[in-house]
């Protein structure tokens, strides 16, 4: 079963191939987690185009009834919320409050070559156990006791398009929509809001929107809106026309809703987060792919006012991608380097600085990361929540295995973690999306070793 | 050969050979794909490379349908076994595939390397392969009109 539609991908080039066969090679489970490309300085391999793109997925086979991602000694998991659909991101509400993203992908991607139709048909063989019910909504979960089980589940907003990030600035919630950001009132201890929302500004959105997820962070006086926009292509196969305002970080004014581009060349940065020490912008960016499977690394970066991380043009500083045209070496020239190296198609789409102090204080002012995991490579990569040390507003050493056990050792995959956030009891809050569970992650020094997880 | 020997020149009269006929499909669909391959590589605009994945993948796949179909046909027309130049023209049509096939699967990059520099190399020597293909299938489309005279 492991690698079902690689190895179609692999049966439909040796066929069409023939007598020229495409040498197999083997699955192996999922790579050491010692990633000699995680940290800032990761090695680059020279870039390796294929015939076809490796399609390397996870056949998606749920979480059974007391199942659970793995955890390492002193923390404890368990899941807050089960039977959701697709929720993708997370935000906490003052009150302890959690909003629960569900959210599906806008589709209607139009079908530009051949390859589209190849690769959808490949991919739609392990979505997520089937499309069973309606997302595109936001669920709010109330755990008052704060003892990881919920008291109320309700539906706090509906009817949301392909809906991702969340800020809330005094009574006013933002929902970034992938197309516009939407402002609803909100008053504390509202389980549900019928209210219509006002749009503060549209954000660029179909007919393509091939990275459609929307980041969003208010700054903490509420002045200023941040939303990551991904790109609109792998690498500008779409034209760079479609590229307007896309793979940037836009910087929107929340009592005008006029906007800027605050950083470019971040191919889908999603994550954005406030470094806890320096009050800097970080996020975590989904690079390239089809350059081979140790290109390019995803990486975990601080984003400067106006400066370009080089996608198109460039990847990790001045790699010029040779798939651009034309070339822009006036741009490239700028382009400055990422910070720290997460892993070549590991796929982060979550970031929590951890300032609590309800897990081991090891935790205390780095990041988690949510990785979603490789398509784009032969041994998986990712499929598992990271956890970065930080210093002085730096990460300061090799990133560490926090969730894991998304994936079994066949291959196939439980769940997939997505989005993060640290609730009110300091716990780490987990959204996997085809897993359609929320995990929360507690710090449980006196049940290590307890039966019944 | 259970054929009566007075049939096989009316035969060929009546049913000329199919596969050449099919196969000047494969070479449209392949010679367009240079042009665009040349299109884009003057212009960069994408257009032209996503109308090359096209025409060339539709070309490939025909080319690999219609020459299960000429093996079809040379096994149920005992007949066209006796054409003068069909070994040539079937390694000429091999020739074809294969380039083709890379050709296809390069042309499934994104963007400029898609076409430049390989995909481009490949239409040209695609649609050269096609040219001799189709200069090695005359005698047998020619073989068939003197059929039609010499009785």
């Amino acid at each position: 079963m492991t690698g079902r539609t690689s190895d179609f991908a692999k049966i439909l080039a040796a066929a069409a191939l023939v007598l020229l066969a495409v040498p197999p090679s083997l699955h192996a489970q999922q790579a050491p987690t010692d990633d000699p490309q995680v940290g800032p300085n990761p090695p680059l391999p020279e870039p390796r185009q294929s015939l076809f793109p490796t399609m390397h997925l996870a056949d998606v086979i749920g979480w059974k009834e007391g199942e659970t991602p793995k955890v390492p000694q002193g923390l404890k998991v368990a899941a807050l919320a089960t039977g959701l659909q697709h929720p993708r991101s997370l935000y906490v509400l003052p009150n302890g409050d959690v909003l629960v993203v569900e959210s599906k992908a806008p589709g209607g991607e139009p079908v530009k070559r051949p390859k589209d139709i190849v690769m959808g048909w490949i991919e739609s063989w392990v979505t997520s156990g089937g499309d069973s019910g309606p997302s595109n909504r936001i669920t709010l979960l109330r755990d008052a006791d704060g003892d990881g089980v919920p008291e109320t589940r309700s539906v706090f907003l509906d009817h949301l398009n392909s809906p991702f990030g969340v800020a809330l600035v005094g009574s006013d919630l933002y929902v970034a929509n992938t197309d516009a950001i939407v402002r609803y009132p909100y008053t504390d201890g509202e389980t549900s809001i019928t209210a219509a929302g006002t749009v503060l500004t549209p954000l660029p959105g179909g007919p393509i929107d091939h990275h459609w997820t929307k980041s969003l962070v208010a700054t903490p006086d509420g002045s200023k809106l941040y939303v990551g926009v991904g790109s609109n292509s792998n690498i500008t196969e779409n034209g760079l026309q479609a590229e307007k305002n896309r793979a940037a970080i836009l910087e929107v004014d929340r009592a005008s809703g006029r906007w800027r581009i605050f950083a470019s060349g971040l191919r889908n940065p999603n994550g954005l987060s406030w470094e806890p020490v320096t009050g800097a912008l970080w996020a975590v960016v989904n690079e390239r792919d089809e350059l081979g499977p140790d290109l390019v690394p995803d990486y975990l970066t601080s984003v400067r006012d106006g400066a370009f991380y080089g996608w198109p043009y460039s990847y990790w500083g001045q790699h010029v991608d040779p798939r651009v045209k034309p070339q822009r070496p006036d741009l490239v020239k700028s382009a400055i380097l990422p910070d720290y190296s997460l892993g070549s198609h590991v796929a982060p789409l979550g970031l929590a600085f951890y300032t609590a102090d309800a897990l081991p204080a090891h935790y205390r002012g780095g990041a988690f990361v949510g990785e979603h995991g490789s398509w784009n490579r032969d041994h998986f990569n990712g499929y598992k929540v990271v956890f970065v040390p930080f210093a002085n507003g730096m990460p300061s050493g090799k990133a560490e295995d926090v969730v894991t056990g998304f994936l079994t050792g066949q291959g196939e995959a439980h769940g997939r973690p997505v989005g993060l956030a640290v609730d009110r009891t300091g716990a780490l809050l987990v959204a996997d999306d085809v897993g359609n569970t929320v995990w929360r992650v507690t710090g449980s020094p006196q049940q290590v070793g307890a039966a019944g997880d | 050969m259970a054929m009566s020997p007075a049939l096989p020149r009316l035969d060929g009269l009546a049913l000329p050979a199919l596969h050449p006929f099919l196969a000047s499909i494969v070479a449209t669909c392949l010679v367009s794909g240079l042009l665009t391959d040349i299109a884009y590589a003057s212009t960069a605009v994408i257009m032209w490379a996503d109308f090359s994945a096209w025409v060339i993948s539709a070309g490939t796949i025909l080319a690999w349908l219609f020459a299960i179909a000429g093996v079809i046909e040379y096994a149920a027309r005992p007949w066209l076994r006796h054409r003068r130049g069909l070994g040539l023209y079937a390694l000429g049509y091999l020739v074809v595939l294969v380039l083709a096939t890379f050709n296809m699967l390069i042309h499934t990059r994104d963007a400029w390397t898609s076409v430049v520099p390989t995909g481009l190399a490949l239409s040209i020597a695609t649609t050269l392969a096609v040219l001799v293909a189709a200069w090695l299938a005359l005698p047998l489309v020619s073989t068939a009109r003197k059929e039609v005279v010499l009785p």
